[in-house]
């Protein structure tokens, strides 16, 4: 009997064009979105590109040992800067445009520098690498004045030594997973696709409860367990929001080919868990008496949207701001678990961060149920 | 007035709903606000945020740590491989430097070996045979971590070269910090004034929170009215169709406006001063013919859409896809071309234009006529939006009354 429940609630979920479209349809379309917005943005934000730069010289300073510093800076090896000798006017009218990240005045044998007020991150490190880099060239010249010009052997060892372009630094590995944090975005529409399984919820409460649907009526009548019809109505809602974040996931991951970091059938492991949580809490909605549909409706639309947001969905990074202020929200904030479960597969070499998440989630799907079922199970109806 | 009387009557049973959207939608407005952040007026080097682990805990080690102090935002946390990755991840650490033990030892070793080669007339010979002293976390090609890494190398370049002219490892030290001092001036041209102010930010985010708001809020009512049990009883009454349709038209105008004049009081409330000024008047206006451009899409939402569920659906995926492609969430610079090329065909990239233009200006008089063209092409392409859909929608309620 549990089968052929199960078998006739997933025929009626298939066919809820609602369901379908915003638990299937909906991540689908917000993925692509969030896809065309940000697969750049990581890039344009904190990839180091060529510093386009305008020199000017403004006197008949001897250009030769700032020309040969500013070529071995633009040479293929170093590719740091774009350099363009120009006109002091010529040079103001391409920073204007924005051409150029800043123009750089030789004059008295000195170098200065000229930029252009910004907003954006990288300009502004651009501009800090550049003024930077002719930093180092007036300290050089002081190193240099530090030795008498006729040690000819001390002042090749010393151009030497600082042209050499030496990297003391080695780099560590800091994770196999992925570090770009527009993968926040990711994991939130995960989650949120998790919350919107609470849609499916609430039409297993409906159809479960004599006095919300005329099916819920008939299922009263039914001379099959209660629990037999619970267990089979809930395990079917689960099915499709598992199923659509099966998709969601493939999608991401191999169609638009979004490294999502982390053991793929672990991500949807948790994905399947929270899906589940999705569910109860649609159930938990749903089962409350005295509150109409549409109401209901509006509660479970907003507080999904409402915990994707504060999980990361609108503005990346919340949650962090979340989690020194409130962090007891952050634990209790379903969706800010799925992220910090998706999170941990991606970045830790462990697991223990991951169960622990899992642990949180199958501790509030207990809770959830166990408050559903007292309120769907064995009722009486007053005789009218 | 009796169908006006019952609209209301209507909306009133979807108070609940109205008040738990605007509650959390207000407090979306209020966390999109405090996420602003300040714009410096003069050049300032960028301080990246990061975290040093000294093994060495020598003289050199302690100069390096305070040449970085000085010119970055040193920050403390454990030197554990999974706090290390939670702050870089969260970008708060861009860069970990760790520092070995016997960092000290081996730069001055190296320097007097390279000193002693130049005491013999070897100057081929330089300090750095094995140049891999210290260690690192960064993100791969961060521009933040080449701009550090510069810094650092330099500070290594310039000790190890007092080295090689023979000064010992505290002259070397002293004099390095010396000329570590010497920086080339830099100015910032005056550019147009691009001050991040709590109004822009607001009537940013409004626009991704007046459509959802309004569309959930008036569509179901006219959902309400054009039910056919509901429609056919009406067309009985002695009001007319025309009349009960202004009525309704009327009633929805009504009620946009409340729900304009609640978001615009609070923008009053935040934003304060600002919102006195023609540049403030401005932008409510320009947020009112968003408002019509809402009311229109809900109408025509009405028209085909009979079950709320689905009306959420679309409402959402509409707001949520305009702010994304438009620039309301993310910032049109990191927009590709094609991206923004395509969002014109979405209102809110009008809304937007207009938006991005008025933080330029702090007054009305100073706006230029390519100014009032934006402006005008904004105003005037929402309204045809508006139109538009309010033209479908008319269209689509014919076709359905006739058949």
């Amino acid at each position: 009997m549990f089968l052929h429940v199960y078998k006739y609630r997933l025929k009626t979920i298939f066919r809820s064009r609602v369901d379908l479209f915003w638990i299937l349809l909906f991540p689908l379309l917000l993925g692509t979105c969030f896809y065309t917005a940000f697969h750049n943005i990581t890039k344009s934000l904190e990839e180091f590109n060529t510093i386009p730069v305008a020199i000017v010289c403004e006197d008949d300073a001897d250009l030769t040992f700032f020309k040969a510093y500013i070529d071995a800076l633009s040479s293929e090896e170093n590719n740091i800067l774009s350099a363009t000798y120009t006109t002091s006017d010529e040079a103001q009218s391409l920073l204007s445009d924005k051409k150029i990240t800043g123009i750089i005045t030789f004059k008295d044998s000195i170098p200065s520098l000229t930029f252009l007020n910004t907003d954006s991150t990288n300009t502004s490190v651009s501009q800090s690498i550049l003024k930077e880099l002719m930093d180092s060239y007036i300290q050089s010249l002081d190193i240099l004045s530090n030795v008498e010009p006729e040690d000819t052997e001390s002042l090749m060892a010393v151009i030497a030594n600082l042209g050499q372009n030496a990297d003391y630094i080695i780099e560590r590995k800091l994770t196999d997973g992925n570090t770009d944090y527009m993968l926040d975005y990711y994991f939130s529409l995960i989650a949120m696709t998790c919350l919107f399984g609470s849609y499916s919820g609430h039409s297993c409460a409906n159809f479960l409860k004599a006095n919300l649907s005329a099916q819920g009526m008939r299922k009263c009548l039914s001379s099959t367990k209660r629990l037999t019809l619970i267990l089979g109505d809930f395990f079917a809602s689960c099915t499709f929001p598992v199923i659509s974040n099966i998709i969601l996931i493939i999608y991401l991951n191999y169609i638009l080919k979004i490294n999502l970091g982390g053991n793929v059938l672990l991500i949807i492991l948790t994905a399947a868990i929270g899906s589940i949580i999705g569910v109860c809490i649609g159930l938990f909605i749903g089962a409350i008496p005295g509150i109409k549909d549409s109401l209901k409706n509006g509660i479970m639309t907003a507080s999904s949207l409402f915990l994707s947001f504060l999980s990361g969905l609108m503005v990346g990074g919340i949650k962090y701001k979340i989690e020194k202020v409130v962090p007891i929200v952050n634990k209790l904030n379903p969706a800010t678990v799925i992220t910090d479960a998706l999170y941990s597969l991606n970045i830790y070499d462990t697991h223990d961060q991951f169960f622990t998440c899992i642990a949180i989630l199958a501790v509030t799907i207990v809770i959830l149920c166990t408050l559903s079922y007292l309120m769907i199970r064995r009722e009486s109806y007053a005789s009218i | 007035m009796q169908v006006f009387k019952t609209y209301f009557k209507v909306a009133k049973k979807h108070l609940g709903a109205f008040f738990i959207y605007s509650f959390i939608f207000l407090v979306l407005l209020n966390l999109f606000v405090s996420q602003k952040t300040d714009n410096p007026e003069n050049f300032k080097t960028s301080k990246i945020k990061v975290s040093v682990f000294d093994h060495d805990h020598s003289n050199l080690s302690s100069s390096l740590i305070s040449f970085i102090d000085e010119n970055h935002e040193i920050v403390k946390m454990d030197e554990d491989i999974d706090t290390i990755r939670d702050k870089m991840y969260i970008r708060d650490v861009e860069y970990v430097l760790i520092i070995p033990e016997g960092f000290e030892k081996n730069i001055i070793s190296s320097g007097n070996a390279a000193a002693s080669e130049l005491a013999q007339h070897n100057t081929d010979k330089s300090l750095n045979e094995n140049p891999y002293q210290l260690e690192s976390f960064k993100f791969p090609n961060s521009v933040s971590a080449i701009f550090i890494q510069s810094q650092i190398n330099k500070f290594i370049n310039i000790y190890s070269s007092y080295m090689i002219l023979g000064y010992d490892a505290d002259t070397a030290n002293t004099k390095t910090l010396e000329t570590l001092t010497l920086e080339a001036k830099a100015n910032i041209t005056a550019s147009q004034s691009e001050e991040i102010s709590v109004s822009h930010v607001y009537y940013t985010y409004i626009c991704y929170i007046l459509i959802s708001s309004i569309v959930l809020c008036i569509a179901p009512i006219i959902i309400v009215f054009n039910k056919d049990e509901i429609k056919r009883r009406t067309n009985l009454s002695c009001v007319s169709p025309f009349k009960k349709n202004l009525c309704i038209a009327f009633a929805s105008f009504f009620f946009m406006l409340i729900i304009l004049f609640l978001f615009v009081g609070i923008s009053f409330i935040m934003a304060g001063n600002e919102m006195t000024t023609g540049i403030g008047m401005v932008r409510i206006f320009n947020t009112f013919v968003n408002a019509v451009m809402c009311l229109s899409f809900a109408f025509l939402l009405a028209t085909f859409v009979t079950n709320e569920n689905l009306l959420g659906f679309i409402t959402n995926f509409f707001g949520l896809a305009s702010s994304f492609l438009c620039g309301i969430f993310v910032d049109r610079q990191f927009l590709g071309k094609t991206v923004l090329n395509f969002s014109k065909i979405l209102p809110a990239h009008w809304y937007m234009n207009i938006e991005l233009e008025l933080t330029k200006y702090e007054k009305l008089s100073e706006f230029t006529n390519s100014t009032v063209k934006t402006l005008t092409y904004g105003f005037v392409i929402q309204l045809l939006f508006a139109v538009a859909m309010f033209a479908a929608g008319m269209v689509i309620s014919k076709t359905k009354k006739s058949a």
